[in-house]
This record gives C-alpha cells, structure tokens and sequence, in this order.
C-alpha cells in the first residue's frame, strides 16, 4: 500500500521517469502496448458511435445534404408562420437568435422543444428499400426514399467493418442539432430524425416497437420482392413513435425592466470586453519580456485573473526574474515567477532531452563539438527543418551540424511516383486548346502547346510502367461555343478534337492512348463564350493498386 | 408500388455514372465523376403496365472502398455489368464480376451494357471480344451515355427482366 506521499512523489516524477526509460530501452513501450491494445479493443466493443464518427465523414457528405435540405425547408416553414407573430418575447428571442448567427424559426424550436421525433423510416435490411414512412404533422424528409438507401450503405458498411462485435452497429448519426437514431433488427431498421435532444425513452420506444414490427412483419420481410402495399399497415405500430417533449414556458418579465437590464448587460459587455482586450495585451507583453532577457528560456504558464504563473529555466549568470519585472508594467496582472536555475552547461544538460523533445527515434543521435550540436544518424528532412527552427536550440547551441546526418525525403519513392502522376496529371487536364470562331483552326500561337504536351504524356507512360498504372487513355474532348445549332455544334467540337488527335500522332504519340471526340456545346459552362472555343482533356487510368478494381 | 434495388458494377471509368445521370437527369457532362463510396439515385419506370421504383446503386471501384463491396450487392434485384467499348480489358473485369456475383450464389438478372457506342469510329472492341459472351447466353446492349442511345431502353431491358424473374 502506498501512502499520501509516496504517490505525491511518485506523481511529480512519473512523466520524466518514463522519458529517461525509454531513451535507455523501449521496455516502457513494451509494457504499455497490451494495455492499450486492451484499451482500443475496449473502445470499439462499448462504443461503436466514436469508429462511427471517424468513418462518417467518408460517406456522411451525401447523406447530410438531404437531410440539411429537408431541414432548411421546415425552417423556411416556421419562419413564415412566426414572422407575423411580434410578441415582445419573439422579439426578444429574434435577438437571441441573431446573436446565435441562427435562423429565427430554429432557434424557437430549440427554445421551445427538449425533442420532437419528426419522422420514422422503416427501411428493409436486406435491399435498403424504404417499406414506410410517418411524418409528425408539417414535416416532410426530402427525399426519405434515399436517405433510407443510404443509410443501409452507412450502416452495412459499419457493421462489415466491424464483423468481428454484432452488436457494434450504428446507434446514432448527428447532423447539425438533428439525429438520426438508428435501431436495427435481423430483417428491418427503425429510424427516428429528431429534433433536439432526444431522452432514453426514444430509443426504448424504438427498441420495442421494431420487436413488434418483426413479429407482425416477419414473413414479409423475409419474402419482400419490391411490393411495399402491405406495409402501409405498419402505421399504427409507428406512430408512438413520433414522441414529443416540450420544454416549461416561462412568462416574460415586464418589458421595462428587461429593457433596462439589456442597457445594463449590453454597457456591461463593452466594457468587460474593453478590460479582457486590455489584460490580453499586458500578459503578452510580460510573457515577451521574459522571453527574451538574455539566458531566459519559458517553460511554462497558466492564468486565472489575476493570477499569472510563469516558470522558467534561467542560466545562473542571468538577471534574476524579480529585477526584471520590477521594471515592468504588470498592469492588473499578479505575477509570479517560478525559476530554475539551469545548470552551468546548458549545451550537455539538453543534449539527452533533444530526441524526446522531437518525437526522434534511436535512428536519429546528438553530440556536442564545442558549442555546435553535431547530429548524426538518420531523420527526415521536415524533422531536419524542425531542429533548424527552434528558437531554445539556437540560443543554446553556436550552430546545429546536419553535414553527418543522412537527410531523406518524407515520402516514399512509391508516394512520390503517385504524386508526380498526380502533378503530371493536374498539368494536362489544364492545358486548353483555344479555336477560331466558328472553324477547326487554332488561335495561332495555340500549337505551341504541343511540345510540352507531348513530353508530359511521354513521363506519363514512363511513370505508369514503374507506379504501375495498368491502363490509361487520354480524352481529347472538343467544345464549341453556343452560337449555332446543336448538330453544327457537336461536328465543330469533332472536328476539333481530331485536329489535336491529328498532332499528337504526328509527334509520335500512340495512337491507342489517345481518344478524341465532340461534346459538342456545354450548356451549363462558366466559360466566356470565346473561351468556350476549345479542346480540353481527360486523363482516364486504372487505380494505383494493380487489380484493385476488380471485385 | 413495387421497389427494386439494381447495381452497375464495371471497370474504372466505363461510364457508370454517367449512364445513372443520363437516365436519371438526363445530362451528360464530359466530366469524371469520381463517386465516393457508394451513391443512389431512384427513377421510376413505367414496365409492363405499372410502376417500378428502382433503387440505383452506384460504386467507386477504389481500394479503401473495398469493404463496400459486399455489402454493395445485398439485396440487389439485378445488375448491369458496365464495359467500355474502347477498352477491350474492360470485358475482363466485368467477367470478373459476373463470377463473383455467382459465387455469392445469387443468380440474378443482369444486362451487359458496352457503352460509348457514339465513338463508333473509335470502338476497338473486336467482335470476337463479345461472341464468347452471346453463346453464354448475355445480353448485350450498346449505349452511349453520351448520345443517351439505348439508355432508357437499357433500364427498361433490365427492369423487364427483374419484373419477369418475380
Ligand atoms: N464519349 C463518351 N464518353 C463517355 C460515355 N460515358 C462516359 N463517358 C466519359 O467517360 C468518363 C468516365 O465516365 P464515368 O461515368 O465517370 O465512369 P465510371 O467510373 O464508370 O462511373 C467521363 O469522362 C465521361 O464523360 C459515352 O457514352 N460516350
Ligand atoms: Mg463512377
């Protein structure tokens, strides 16, 4: 058993008892990687949400914009059914929900609702197909048909993941102040949108009523061949679903006085903003000071009005931290300045600390030349720039010596071949042929863009043997401009395309890689018109993993 | 009225997306959409006198995706394998998928689309490339995403199909 003091001790020591083991041995690593092993392994199994979330934004883009549609519409409803409405409250609260940066409709629901179950989606498992929707009054999904389909695709995708824990499906999406609470059973899914924050009875109704679905419901979603009629009677099992709580109303105070608290809040704010702004400043000003007294070096602060903790590491011959903010102007702050005094030899005492400091493997190991700091070993070169930079090593040490130190790149030279292709790519789909009204003939000067052309495709090939890139094509696609019909259109862009085509065979490219054809005018194209003239191309290509892109 | 969940699987770049936007909004864009993970669209067609929704799934055939892929299929009703007419490899891959939709053993009705048939001067897809499939019994239509040639048809075909096997 330990006592008080001994953990107190043990607590103020740990951190650097750890540091100074691992530099020795990686015994500490050793030991800790089953703990926390059994740490993430314990994370999943009892919270599936937090993978959720990390996997989310993935796939969550085209779910969150039908829901974000479906919610800026109620919005919009609500805001025109309140507009009228100029109660000294709703005045009060268009404040409040102006100052939120929130549209007034919304921010009156949140004030107004703890939740509100707007709509419940029985979605089939196996296919994704939606069996039946129920809307509480006035609230319509966009379009729940898709968001029923995505949803499976989230949620198979979470559990094919995660196949080793059943039960780790998805719970709960949040979209913006809204949720998608996700029940799943063997053969359907209950989903509720909520508004709000939804208590622990949503869930549970959920829970049951999707049981009872199951035992109605059974044979027919084990035989569901598209036919969704029967469903319709799902409703009144639903329906209980779509649960509402609303939030205690209060009155509102007499106009006056509130009117008078707001002058006195908002002259209040001002100048409370005016202080903090003030105090701001002075605490930059001391930390600066400090800083920079010649042997200083800042390890540490904290602050709580008044108070300011600083803790610094000084070199003995310096001035002490009293003398120099003696001469200082503190203003409201209450300074106080915990010093240690750094050893006689700055230059040795940090030389062990360095790797940790840098996050550096034993690959990478420090010296001392005199006063230069000799590295030798390997690192790569953005951990090069970072020692470069750092303003505690260049006013301890004359100089850092990196001439023994094999420096390599950060990437790969696979990375590197992939982002090369990438430039090279990004280079030629940017590259435009622009045309002559109403003709196949080239701006003049336009053809000079070939060469270049040509030696790029040329590194493409070369790059695509080495990466590899199985198979690629360039797109040589034609445009013209609006004028003229939409037949003349599509045979100038043709005819464009095959010009380019014609000078790219011409400078010896094969001519299997190359396709060129017309699309005639683009009608939606934010192109001027002149520009609009042209030929612009494609870089089509397998994915970088050979065989990838079969099943 | 009735709902069915149908795939397109294919190559990269086949034209997938393109087909789903031409049935569904009918546009084309010269643009490669990379599809992210997995999209659906719907479209109701009007089969043998009554209505059909579909549900049209639509993959990227990108590595982080993989484990998509399983769960891509659950549940479909059909599929159409995906080829580009100028990329003869693209039959290899949509062979692929066809097998592997089989050893899931789901015997499914599918469509073989060659698609890009508007760059007709330009198909290097031999004849031979698709007999082999004709006597296994596929089959094939030639449309253009493009054009919108034998698009509605296609899904027409397809739904027809789904629509015969229930
Ligand atoms: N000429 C032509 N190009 C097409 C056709 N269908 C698709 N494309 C082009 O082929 C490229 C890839 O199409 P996309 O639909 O993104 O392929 P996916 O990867 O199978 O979804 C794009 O540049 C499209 O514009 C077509 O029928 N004709
Ligand atoms: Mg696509």
């Amino acid at each position: 058993m330990l006592s008080q003091s001994d953990t107190e001790r043990i607590a103020t020591t740990i951190s650097e008892a750890i540091i100074q083991r691992n530099l020795s041995d990686k015994s500490v690593a050793q030991a800790l990687a089953p703990i926390i092993d059994d740490a993430i392994d314990n994370a999943i199994r009892h919270r599936p949400q937090r993978i959720t979330r990390v996997i989310y934004p993935i796939i969550g883009p085209s779910i969150r914009k039908s829901v974000a549609r479906a919610l800026a519409d109620m919005v919009q409803n609500l805001n025109q059914i309140l507009e009228s409405s100029l109660s000294i409250r709703s005045w009060g609260w268009r404040y409040q929900a102006w100052r939120a940066g929130m549209k007034y409709g919304e921010y009156v629901l949140l004030k107004t609702l703890d939740f509100r179950v707007e709509q419940v989606l029985l979605i089939h498992r196996e296919t994704g197909i939606l069996l039946h929707a129920e809307n509480a009054a006035g609230f319509q999904v966009e379009d729940p048909e898709l968001v029923s389909s995505m949803l499976t695709a989230v949620s198979d995708f979470i559990s094919d993941s995660f196949s080793r824990h059943p039960d780790s499906s998805l719970d709960n999406i949040r979209v913006g102040d809204f949720i998608l609470e996700i029940e799943t059973g063997p053969s359907a899914i209950l989903v509720a949108a909520i508004r709000g924050t939804p208590s622990k009875q949503v869930s549970q109704t959920l829970k049951t009523t999707l049981e009872r679905l199951h035992l109605v419901f059974s044979r027919e979603f084990d035989r569901f061949d598209g036919d969704r009629t029967i469903f319709a009677s799902a409703a009144d099992l639903m329906r209980p679903c779509l649960l509402i709580k609303h939030k205690e109303h209060t009155r509102p105070g007499i106009p006056w006085r509130a009117l008078t608290m707001l002058a006195f809040f908002i002259g209040y704010g001002f100048w409370a903003g005016y202080l903090k702004v003030q105090n701001e400043i002075m605490y930059l000003h001391i930390l600066d000071a400090l800083q920079t007294s010649p042997g200083y070096v800042v390890v540490g602060e904290s602050r709580n009005m008044p108070r300011l903790n600083i803790e610094v590491l000084r070199a003995p011959t310096s001035e002490p931290s009293r003398e120099i903010l003696n001469r200082l102007d503190t203003g409201n702050w209450d300074v106080a300045v915990t010093e240690h005094i750094a050893p006689l030899d700055m230059q040795e005492y940090l030389l062990p600390m360095i790797p940790s400091m840098f996050h550096l493997g034993r690959d990478t190991n420090f010296t001392r030349d005199g006063q230069a700091l000799v590295v030798t070993g390997s690192l790569k070169e953005t951990q090069r720039n970072n020692l470069e930079q750092n303003p505690l090593l260049k006013s301890v040490y004359s100089h850092i010596d990196f001439s023994s130190v094999e420096v390599y790149a950060d990437q790969t030279p696979e990375e590197q071949q992939k982002n090369e292709w990438r430039q090279l790519k990004a280079t030629i789909e940017n590259i435009r042929f622009q045309f002559q009204p109403n003709t196949a003939e080239l701006v003049s000067g336009e053809e000079q863009k070939i060469p270049a052309l040509v030696a790029n495709i040329e590194s493409i090939r070369s790059l695509a043997e080495k990466i590899p890139v199985y198979h690629w094509q360039l797109y040589i696609v034609g445009h013209a401009n609006s004028a003229g019909t939409d037949t003349a259109n599509l045979r100038i862009s043709e005819e464009r395309a095959k010009l380019i085509n014609e000078l790219l065979i011409t400078n010896h490219l094969d001519a299997e890689l190359l396709l060129a054809w017309g699309a005639g005018n683009l009608p939606n194209s934010r192109l001027p018109e002149h520009q609009q003239r042209m030929v612009s191309l494609q870089l089509i290509h397998s994915p970088f993993i050979p065989g990838t892109e079969y099943p | 009225m009735i709902a069915k969940k149908i795939c397109l699987l294919g190559s990269f770049a086949v034209g997938k997306t393109s087909l789903i936007r031409r049935y569904v909004e009918s546009i084309f864009s010269e643009k490669y959409h990379t599809t992210i993970g997995v999209k659906i669209d719907k479209k109701i067609v009007h089969c043998q006198g009554q209505d059909v929704q579909l549900m049209i799934w639509d993959i990227e055939g990108k590595d982080e995706f993989s484990v998509y892929r399983q769960s891509y299929l659950r549940g479909a009703a059909g599929y159409f394998l995906v080829v580009d007419g100028t990329r003869p490899e693209s039959v290899e891959v949509a062979k692929e998928w066809h097998t592997l939709v089989n050893e899931q053993s789901l015997s499914l009705p599918f469509v073989l689309l060659v698609n890009k048939s508007d760059l007709f001067y330009e198909q290097r897809l031999k004849e031979e490339n698709l007999a082999e499939l004709t006597t296994m019994g596929w089959e094939i239509i030639l449309t253009s995403a493009k054009t919108g040639d034998n698009v509605d048809k296609a899904f027409e075909r397809l739904t027809t199909r789904l629509l015969e096997k229930s």
